[in-house]
């Protein structure tokens, strides 16, 4: 044991004794100087050994960068204040930075300490990525759900409003008819002309919203003919480049054409691109689809709700979404979506 | 004499419908079937000219249709065969057109209410022919590509194109654009020559390379 001559002896049984518990523990000294760690500290921030921080300055070591990378000045860092002003302070979520510079989430209390040389403070963190996960798990199924819930309405609006009515105008136009067919044969042929018609159009109408709901040949054909259909009846020259990648499980199939469908939507509406390049290739983990466009750029996320549930499809089947699209484009996402189990012929 | 039919779709109403428009054309109506063993028992037992077939049937309402059709077509080679798709899919014409070289024809459920349209494919199939639906034609030549092969057409040598992929001959493209055979085969001379289509006599051939040309850009 080397001695730490900043910490008194008590505080330093102390310390040793909160060691071996689970909760990730270090202490700064009046200067805010790391004393003092404990493994489950080394553990979270991604250090070997103790050494690396005794003695360096704990908010420039591992509390120096935000999440989104921009600095975090000392002077508005909340671990700044026990030693200040004596108070104790609880965060949920905070950031630390790891040897790595990679960030960990964590929740701490820190309190201030009596030392040798002044007050120093005392933090006990926890590591709550997986808390985070849960929680964005948690809302990304919840999303799912509302998404789901707004395409069922949207899908009785469309078949109230669409088919249904047309339906009924055809089925009137049938009961004139009928009526005019011995006294006015030639207005009843009018009539069924028309019903005909009418009756046409909202077959296609159908047509139209089953496939917006699922395309038929998706399912039959699989996910490549269902985008080269879709590529065919698109507003702007679409490629579709793919490797033979057989037929793929169903959930990867669907959320995959979507994935393409939604990105060459927002390419033509959003981003006023030209044109559009979808590419797949199978992957050691799974799929990979990659859409590119040459429109405007300066998509994200968090921007639309179109691409958030993108974003929450592939994150259901346990894949992600990668979003390059800087002001003045290309707009580049890729989809990896993992294959899980044995792959199945259906 | 008039033409004689089998009828396989597995929904009911519209296979009797069907058979009812047709009967009243004229056209008789042998058998009919709601599955794909009982289609191939019925064209067995009546030998008919051409089968019309629904492709979604049971068990797996997916491509029933175009497995029987090719069963039928290994075992009865005489009868003609006329594929009904509820959705324009491609691949179900390629695949079906890449099987069998003549006799066959696609349409989409919906042109069946058009029964002049309905006859006159059932007549050509029974003479030998091809049928595409044209709706399938439009969708290929109207897909937008980044270079666009097609832009080297002119108009009418695009609706020659057109005509050819629905399965018309020479003699039933001349007929129906109002001009001579031979401007015909002119024209699909120089088709060929800017698109770099293989040149095939057959007319069963020639459909099957443009729409492989026009799926594929």
């Amino acid at each position: 044991m080397i001695a730490r001559p900043e910490l008194p002896e008590n505080a330093e049984t102390l310390f040793r004794a909160v060691a071996a518990v689970a909760d990730a523990l270090y202490v700064v000294d009046a200067a805010g100087r790391t004393t003092f760690l404990n493994p489950a500290a080394l553990k979270i921030l991604g250090y070997a050994d103790e050494h690396e921080l005794l003695g360096r300055i704990s908010h420039e070591t591992i509390h120096y960068l935000r999440p989104d990378g921009s600095p975090f000045p000392a002077a508005e860092c909340p671990l700044l204040r026990p030693r200040l002003t004596g108070e104790t302070v609880h965060l949920d979520l905070d950031w630390f930075v790891r040897k790595d510079t990679t960030h960990v989430a964590v929740s701490y209390s820190s309190a201030p300490v009596d030392l040798t040389d002044g007050r120093g403070s005392v933090v006990a963190f926890r590591d709550i990525s997986d808390r985070l996960r849960l929680r964005e798990l948690e809302a990304s199924r919840a999303r799912i759900a509302q998404a789901a819930d707004d395409a069922r309405r949207r899908i009785e609006r469309d078949l109230h409003d669409g088919a249904q009515q047309q339906f009924v105008a055809v089925s009137m136009r049938l009961e004139n008819a009928r009526r005019l067919l011995a006294a006015a044969p030639d207005d009843a042929a009018r009539l069924l002309q028309a019903a005909h018609a009418d009756l046409r159009e909202a077959i296609a109408e159908l047509q139209r919203l089953a496939h917006g709901i699922h395309p038929a040949e998706l399912s039959e054909r699989g996910l490549i003919p269902a985008l080269r259909t879709l590529a065919r009846r698109a507003a702007i020259p679409v490629g579709v480049t793919a490797t033979d990648i057989g037929r793929l499980p169903f959930g990867i199939e669907t959320t995959a054409y979507y994935i393409a469908a939604e990105a060459t939507t927002n390419a033509v509406k959003h981003a006023h691109a030209h044109q559009v390049e979808i590419t797949l290739a199978r992957t050691s983990q799974g799929l990979q689809l990659t859409i590119t466009d040459d429109g405007a750029g300066g998509a994200a996320v968090s921007g639309g709700t179109g691409l958030q549930g993108l974003h929450d499809r592939a994150d259901a089947l346990g894949g992600h979404i990668t979003l390059i699209s800087p002001a003045g484009g290309p707009t580049v996402l890729t989809a990896d979506l993992p294959i899980i189990g044995p792959q199945t012929e259906r | 004499m008039p033409l004689r039919l089998v009828l396989a779709d597995d929904a009911a109403l519209i296979r009797q419908a069907l058979a009812e428009l047709l009967q009243r054309a004229g056209v008789e109506v042998v058998a009919q079937a709601g599955n794909a063993p009982s289609l191939v028992r019925a064209v067995e037992d009546n030998q008919p000219d051409v089968a019309i077939i629904d492709i979604r049937m049971p068990p797996t309402q997916t491509r029933e249709g175009i497995r029987a059709a090719l069963e039928i077509r290994g075992l009865f080679p005489a009868v003609g065969i006329l594929l009904l798709s509820t959705h324009a899919q491609i691949d179900d014409a390629v695949e079906l057109f890449s099987a069998t070289a003549s006799r066959v024809g696609y349409l989409l459920k919906d042109s069946v209410s058009d029964l002049d349209e309905l006859i006159d494919a059932l007549t050509r199939i029974s003479e030998g022919g091809t049928v595409l639906d044209p709706r399938l034609v439009v969708e290929l030549l109207a897909a937008r590509r980044r270079t666009d092969p097609l832009h080297a057409l002119t108009p009418r040598e695009r609706e020659v194109l057109a005509l050819m992929a629905q399965g018309q001959s020479n003699v039933g493209i001349a007929q129906v654009l109002w001009i001579t055979h031979g401007a015909v085969e002119k024209h699909i001379k120089h088709i060929f020559a800017k698109l770099k289509i293989p040149a095939t006599s057959d007319i069963h051939r020639r459909v099957l390379a443009v729409i492989t040309f026009l799926e594929t850009r």
